[in-house]
């Protein structure tokens, strides 16, 4: 219910890639093989804990469809994580990361952590995108790389989460500066009087000057 | 638009009826008592100003607005002593005084303090027009307005008649004029001072009129730079004199109790109605909203600017249409919405609409609600906070439900039909206000029979909430407005 930090998440990708489905599993723990198709954006949260610290996912699930395209890019902004995510199935999907992620690049702030998904693993008999193309492409661009099923629920927790601790660890380097909420990040609202816990330039001087 | 065009005509016809005098003793003063202690002569004078203003003649507005000015200053400088006696004091010398106290005041609020009392009145003057031409100087130099002696030799007219004006009152002027300054050692060279202050003063505030007048022309001149008409600059504006977003006060309500309650030690964070609209994902659905709303609203905007003439007339005639269409009176309505008659409503609205919004998860809710309300309570409080969630759970669905509507209207190309829509979703936002007010009725009268004295809190508390609930739905039904008005265009 309380949390240190609250991240905002974006999920973007081509429609029926199986977004809805991902934050579905993640969220609920299930999976809905027929879903409506997403009309603008859909919201879903959760709370997970990085280095104990409890910390709050906002997640909001934004429609595939090309008509959808120019309301969704406002989403992107005030984001501090995105799943960009393509069907290993589907090969134009994967055609269309270059497209997508220069939209994300355009429309949020540089620091936004993107992890890379190709969803549907566990479809390996219609595979047409190979692991190593995805490893690939995400090299490329400096992005992190998973193969999940939001069917079987492998490896979904840990895309969601590793985003998180890629965020955390930001933060703690000093990347992102947590007092704007334009980067996606908010303080939990127990830590937003002068916490030393709180990581991060400006509270942590104060932090220890009155304590 | 056509808000935002008034407000700048007002403004611009604002600066036009000023007669200068405003501009002139727009300062502040500095702390009365400093003043009382370095500036005897300014004191002297001003109190007989202030004494004077009463009796000043009607027939010169300018004056009596100065004295009116000064008259407001008058507070300030309660505690200086007032035992002059003016009555017999001329326009000419008021306006003398007037000019000397708004320069010498001006002139110390600008930080150019220092000076002694022993200064002469000439010095003083001279100075004054010095700091002025300075300031014409620099102004010159950065904008190109000319210097005020430059714009004062112009209006040679206005100068003549005023010399002639001073000579007419020297006569009168002497005798009083020792009554103010009695205190100084140029009593000899008093009418004399009179005619320079007099044509001196004229000069720099005719000048300083003008540079004014340069100085407004100049900056409208950079504002429409590359912005003609002001266009950009007027939806700018616009949109910054929106109202505070709804959600964002909703958010810092909910933060405020959570910290409240952190406060309290409770061992559970007391479930507000707030917190609970936003767990139940309200908040951010009318976040989302507002988002969507404001987008409309810009490229409204800069649609409505490429029209003008009776083009313009007929789009604003339909915009209009369109928001009295979606307009509805919900104090007039004391009409309540069981379940079913809720249920056909929603979809039978819905449906013409856009058919691709899912109605399922509202009229869960709506049953899930109906179930709850049914059940055995074994406490007032489990009742009120069983309401209190009720409400939150309901007006979350419908904000979730305007946002889909909102998304779908935006991209559905049917525009036919948008008269159509307005009016559906006036009769939406009626039964979901109504089904709220049903949900509180219920409630209440469940919470009546534990506390029939109405001793508690409970009951106002529920329909409080209710009627909060139907300010956000019908707040979140007028942010589709222009997503509406924009699909017609």
């Amino acid at each position: 219910m309380s949390y240190a930090y609250l991240f905002k998440y974006i999920i973007i990708g081509d429609t029926g890639v199986g977004k809805s489905c991902l934050l579905l599993q993640f969220t609920d723990k299930r999976f809905q093989p027929v879903h409506d198709l997403t009309i603008g954006v859909e919201f879903g949260a959760r709370l997970v804990s990085i280095e104990t610290k409890p910390i709050k996912l906002q997640i909001w699930d934004t429609a595939g469809q090309e008509a959808f395209r120019s309301i969704t890019r406002s989403y992107y902004r005030g984001a501090a994580g995105a799943l960009l995510v393509y069907d290993i199935t589907r090969r134009d999907t994967f055609n269309h990361l270059t497209t997508w992620l220069e939209d994300a690049r355009q429309h949020s702030n540089s620091n936004m952590v993107i992890m890379l998904i190709g969803n549907k693993s566990d479809l390996e008999a219609k595979r047409e995108v190979k692991k190593e193309e995805g490893e690939a492409f995400a090299r490329e661009h400096g992005l992190v790389f998973m193969e999940t099923s939001a069917k079987t629920s492998d490896n979904v927790e840990e895309a969601f989460i590793n985003t998180a601790k890629e965020i955390y660890e930001k933060i703690q380097e000093g990347v992102f500066d947590i007092n704007n909420e334009a980067n996606g990040i908010k303080i939990g609202p127990q830590h937003s009087t002068g916490n030393s816990s709180i990581p991060g330039g400006n509270n942590r001087s104060n932090g220890n000057g009155c304590c | 638009m056509s808000d935002s065009e008034a407000e700048f005509e007002s403004a611009d016809e604002g600066s036009k009826n000023e007669d200068g005098w405003e501009i002139e003793s727009d300062f502040d003063l500095p702390d009365v008592k400093s003043l009382s202690v370095e500036y005897k002569p300014t004191e002297t004078k001003l109190s007989a100003l202030t004494n004077f203003s009463e009796n000043v003649d009607t027939k010169h507005p300018e004056i009596n607005d100065a004295c009116n000015e000064m008259s407001m200053v008058q507070p300030k400088l309660d505690k200086l002593d007032v035992n002059n006696d003016n009555n017999t004091k001329s326009e000419s010398q008021v306006s003398e005084v007037i000019q000397n106290e708004i320069k010498q005041t001006s002139t110390q609020t600008t930080g150019w303090g220092g000076w002694s009392s022993g200064w002469s009145v000439n010095s003083l003057l001279s100075t004054a027009s010095l700091l002025t031409n300075q300031v014409s100087q620099g102004l010159t130099n950065v904008i190109g307005a000319p210097a005020p002696e430059q714009l004062a030799s112009v209006d040679n007219n206005k100068e003549v008649k005023n010399v002639q004006e001073t000579k007419v009152n020297d006569e009168v002027t002497e005798e009083p004029s020792k009554s103010i300054l009695d205190t100084n050692y140029f009593l000899s060279n008093v009418s004399q001072i009179t005619k320079i202050v007099e044509t001196t003063g004229s000069k720099i505030i005719s000048g300083g009129l003008d540079t004014l007048e340069t100085v407004g022309k100049k900056t409208i001149e950079v504002l429409q730079d590359g912005d003609p008409g002001l266009r950009k600059k007027r939806a700018m504006f616009f949109q910054n004199t929106e109202k505070i977003n709804l959600s964002q006060v909703l958010q810092e309500a909910k933060e405020k109790s959570e910290v409240e309650s952190k406060q309290n030690n409770q061992v559970e964070i007391k479930k507000g109605y707030a917190y609970l609209l936003d767990s139940f994902q309200g908040l951010i659905h009318l976040e989302s909203l507002e988002l969507l709303s404001k987008q409309c609203q810009m490229k409204l905007q800069t649609v409505l600017l490429s029209y003008s003439g009776t083009q313009l007339t007929d789009i604003q005639d339909k915009l209009d249409q369109i928001k009295d269409l979606c307009y509805f009176d919900f104090d007039d309505d004391e009409k309540c919405m069981s379940i079913e008659e809720f249920r056909n409503s929603l979809i039978t609205c819905i449906n013409k609409i856009s058919t691709d919004v899912k109605t399922e998860k509202i009229l869960r809710v709506s049953d899930l609600i109906d179930e709850k309300s049914n059940k055995e309570f074994d406490s007032e409080d489990s009742i009120h906070n069983e309401a209190i969630s009720a409400l939150a759970e309901l007006t979350a669905a419908a904000m979730e439900l305007f946002y889909k509507l909102g998304e779908m209207i935006m991209i559905d190309s049917q525009n036919q039909l948008v008269t159509v829509k307005a009016e559906q979703l006036s009769i939406l936002n009626e039964s979901v206000c109504c089904r709220i007010r049903f949900i509180a009725n219920k409630y209440a009268s469940l919470l009546t029979n534990y506390d029939a004295d109405g001793t508690s809190n409970n009951i106002s508390d529920v329909y409080l909430e209710s009627s909060n609930s139907s300010s956000y739905i019908q707040d979140a039904a007028q942010l589709l407005i222009p997503i509406l008005q924009l699909s017609v265009i």
